[in-house]
């Protein structure tokens, strides 16, 4: 079984480096986009030493690790789920002698293993390059609490993605939904900016939906450590896995029941 | 004439979908709303603006989308490029007795796009409305706007040309956008080198900055004749470059 995923795995890493010149822009994209939320920022505290409560190494540092947690949480494969429903394809994937969802993890660890092996070693040239001073770790203790964060956050972006592919079942228009899903996380993960710098309800309003938790909430954890007041965060964080968890696999059900294909 | 078949057809193809034309428009409206949010908790809670205003500095915003949403409404068929070359339907394009341009650059308006257009335009309007520019002022915003749009075609024809060469346009174009979402504030604002970078070098400060800059009174006459400058010689690079690659081409996939 583990030798099938393995192969699975391998496969993925090698689709990915057949198209190299697409891979490298990829990784320029990747690149640029850390660069232009850097100077952004950068250029905001020209004019002020501390802004919203963030000195700018603290902020430069939230930065440069929402860029890692990005990377590990949102890059996955299953968004190729729904071309597979909607050309039948998926038929192939279920009449194999594995599990679509062991095949399907096997993917979004390939993807996701690729996507952060490049990022760390994009960030350390970035940070040779630009030369900031960041902040550390806060504590040593709070790596655990990082590493389930991190977990509970990846669990949310790969059931909401499910979720999303699984539309496919009953209508062709999946692109919209995820698009849609695309721009809540680039504004609202704390990706572009930390959460908490906005004003006090709007935090707490988008603390009660699963984007903060993509992003925000990992690094924020890195850079303040747990504080009581990131306990019910962490709470809700997890309570967001099990319902869209729920949610995939009941949709999942359904479509199933639904679903039906020819000319195969 | 073709360019209204051509834009009546892609409509016509669009309207196959009226419940993604809705959601990519609603979409958009909330990306722009949310994007117009954080640069307006940004600059009023900040001094990064320096000299300019509140209301100037939204002019810059709501320029950048104006321009950037009519390259997305114009240049949309761009997008469908690569699987034209990798097809080899590019082809059926090339032996037909009008510009390819017509086809591959401006043969696939957006209706989501145009939708957002108008209301984009309007507040833009508004904003200015609020301005003591003159009328010179505002004839050269409108000279240097549409100069900001050739210098778009500009680019849209070099990943055209890119397509035929590397058959890579998504990544590319990609690059441009995010790029050009540096352009929602000011340029000037950001420090050295980058400044320079995005004025002379990928040039969307004179796409987006520079006609604003002219509509406050800011704009020198070297950085004009630059502006136009700039402009012309990268519409020309582009259509050699366009040709270039168009010897290139060698129908792999019919």
């Amino acid at each position: 079984m583990f030798k099938k995923l393995w192969r699975i795995f391998v496969v993925t890493v090698a689709q990915y480096l057949n198209y190299r010149l697409s891979f490298v822009l990829w990784r320029v994209r990747n690149v640029m986009n850390f660069v232009l939320i850097y100077f952004l920022w950068t250029s905001v505290y020209q004019t002020s030493g501390t802004l919203f409560g963030y000195s700018k190494e603290t902020m430069v540092t939230y930065i440069l690790f929402s860029n890692l947690v990005y990377a590990i949480v949102l890059s996955g494969r299953t968004a190729d789920l729904a071309g597979d429903i909607l050309s039948g394809a998926i038929i192939n994937n279920l009449l194999k002698p594995i599990s679509i969802f062991s095949y399907t993890i096997a993917r979004e660890l390939a993807d996701k293993a690729i996507n952060v092996g490049f990022a760390v070693v994009e960030i350390g040239l970035l940070i040779l390059l630009f030369q900031p001073k960041l902040v550390p770790l806060h504590d040593s203790a709070t790596l655990p609490f990082i590493l389930l964060a991190l977990i509970s956050a990846c669990g949310i972006s790969f059931f909401i993605s499910l979720v999303l592919s699984f539309i496919a079942f009953w209508t062709e228009e999946v692109w919209a939904p995820r698009f849609i899903f695309f721009i809540l996380v680039s504004m609202l993960s704390g990706s572009f900016f930390p959460i908490d710098i906005l004003p006090k309800p709007l935090e707490i309003a988008l603390l009660l939906t699963p984007f903060p938790y993509l992003v925000y909430f990992p690094a924020k954890l890195f850079i303040s450590g747990l504080q009581p007041d990131l306990i019910l965060p962490f709470v809700i964080s997890f309570v967001w896995v099990g319902v869209l968890y729920f949610a995939a696999k009941n949709i999942w059900k359904a479509g199933m029941k639904n679903f039906s294909f020819y000319g195969r | 004439m073709l360019f209204w078949l051509f834009s009546v057809n892609s409509l016509k193809t669009t309207l196959q979908h009226p419940v993604g034309v809705v959601l990519f428009t609603l979409t958009k409206f909330v990306r722009v709303g949310l994007y117009f949010l954080f640069v307006y908790f940004l600059l009023s809670r900040t001094k990064v603006m320096g000299e300019y205003t509140l209301n100037e500095a939204l002019i810059f915003f709501l320029t950048y989308n104006l321009i950037d949403t009519l390259g997305q409404f114009l240049f949309r068929e761009v997008y469908r490029f690569r699987q034209l070359i990798i097809s080899g339907d590019f082809d059926t394009v090339l032996v037909k007795p009008y510009h390819p341009f017509l086809r591959v650059l401006v043969g696939g308006i957006d209706l989501s796009d145009l939708v957002t257009i108008i209301p984009y335009a309007l507040i833009l309007g508004y904003f200015m409305s609020k301005l003591s520019s003159s009328p010179f002022e505002l004839l050269l915003f409108f000279i240097l706007f549409i100069n900001g749009m050739l210098l778009m075609t500009t680019f849209y024809i070099i990943v055209l040309a890119l397509g035929i060469l590397t058959t890579e346009v998504d990544h590319v174009t990609m690059i441009f956008r995010d790029i050009s979402r540096m352009a929602s504030i000011p340029i000037t604002i950001y420090t050295e080198p980058i400044r320079s970078l995005l004025m002379f070098v990928i040039p969307i400060g004179i796409m987006m900055t520079v006609p604003v800059e002219a509509l406050l009174g800011l704009l020198s006459v070297p950085m004009i004749i630059i502006s136009f400058g700039i402009s012309i010689g990268g519409f020309i690079f582009s259509l050699i470059l366009w040709n270039k690659a168009l010897m290139q081409y060698q129908s792999a996939g019919s």
